[in-house]
């Protein structure tokens, strides 16, 4: 990874690796499908053979029987792992039992669900770490309901991706 | 830190506003063994009169009966506080359930102990603290045991990782 040293110039190149990189939702997003579907706009870029700190912060809407199903997308051969402190599925209030689930791996196969209630605004919290390989890409927030259901799961608009380089 | 216009920052300036990270780089495995051990690579270096604000993202599988459990400690004459949410290992669901938010504070919260659920599945939990360093430098390092001693592994996972930022020069 990029080391300052002192004395040396410090070249932009540097700076961008070492500065966290981020990534916001401008608006609203609803889905109303059990596919998991990028949030357009939530997405990081990574560069190939890095390590990074995830951190996230997900402001979502979604019915009690609906829930909220998320992903983290990264390139093709990333590995690490993330997970999700929220309301657990199985609430049907604010208060309630919590979920701090965590999965293995970047894809769509990786899946976690939070509890979602109607009428309420809740939100999630992410944190994990990316290892990605030879692939450079993005690292996106898929999202989509964990349940079929009329009313739609919302990703909040302000919903941020953190990534900070951590290569030792 | 912070940047005037138009001067030229110096690399110690640049490097000091940006957060250290250390990172866990193997699985670290414990068994029939409530002693905690330090997590290699889960420890950042600590100037002396320095305060520092701290973050931890601590995955790991625990075994049910197990549980987990953590410790920070700091150089002599810190002093500070640290906070968890986890699952509590009261909760018998011990996938979602019950959450625990604790505080440890104190002159020096060195030594203490956070105790959270195991589970079938993969956990994690959140730390987050300060650290106001005396007269010492040194490290602030994150251990782990068994809550109960249990012949099953309690792992913490590779690529858990504490991050420091420094706050101020005290």
């Amino acid at each position: 990874m990029a080391e300052i040293r002192a004395g040396a110039r410090i070249k932009a190149s540097t700076f961008n690796a070492l500065a966290p990189v981020t990534g916001r939702l401008a608006s609203d997003i609803g889905r109303t499908s059990t596919t998991t579907v990028a949030a357009t706009g939530l997405s990081v870029p990574v560069v190939a053979s890095a390590l990074y700190a995830v951190t996230g912060y997900v402001p979502f809407s979604a019915p009690t029987a609906g829930d909220l199903k998320l992903a983290l997308v990264g390139p093709t051969g990333a590995t690490g792992h993330w997970g999700v402190m929220a309301m657990a599925t199985n609430t049907t209030g604010v208060t309630g039992d919590v979920t701090c689930s965590r999965v293995v791996g970047f894809t769509t196969a990786q899946t976690l669900s939070v509890g979602g209630v109607d009428s309420e605004e809740l939100h999630a919290t992410l944190m994990g770490t990316i290892q990605t390989s030879t692939t450079a890409g993005t690292l996106a927030l898929y999202h989509a309901q964990g349940t079929s259901n009329g009313t739609a799961a919302t990703v909040k608009s302000g919903a941020w991706l953190r990534l900070v380089r951590i290569d030792t | 830190v912070a940047f005037a216009a138009n001067s030229t920052p110096r690399g110690r300036d640049l490097r000091e506003s940006l957060p250290q990270f250390g990172v866990c780089l193997q699985d670290y495995t414990i068994q029939s063994s409530i002693d905690v051990e330090p997590i290699p690579g889960l420890s950042v270096i600590l100037e002396p009169h320095c305060s520092y604000a701290f973050s931890c993202y601590l995955a790991y599988l625990a075994n049910t009966a197990a549980d987990l459990r953590i410790q920070i400690d700091s150089p002599d004459l810190a002093a500070g506080s640290w906070a968890v949410q986890a699952l509590t290992y009261l909760d018998t669901n011990k996938i979602t359930g019950e959450f625990v938010s604790w505080l440890q504070e104190g002159p020096n919260p060195a030594g203490s102990q956070f105790l959270a659920s195991g589970s079938a599945s993969p956990l994690w939990e959140r730390i987050t603290g300060t650290c106001s360093t005396g007269g010492y430098g040194g490290t602030l390092q994150l251990s782990a045991a068994q809550r109960v001693s249990t012949a099953a592994a309690t792992t913490v996972a590779a690529y858990s990782w504490l991050e420091v930022t420094k706050i101020e020069e005290l």
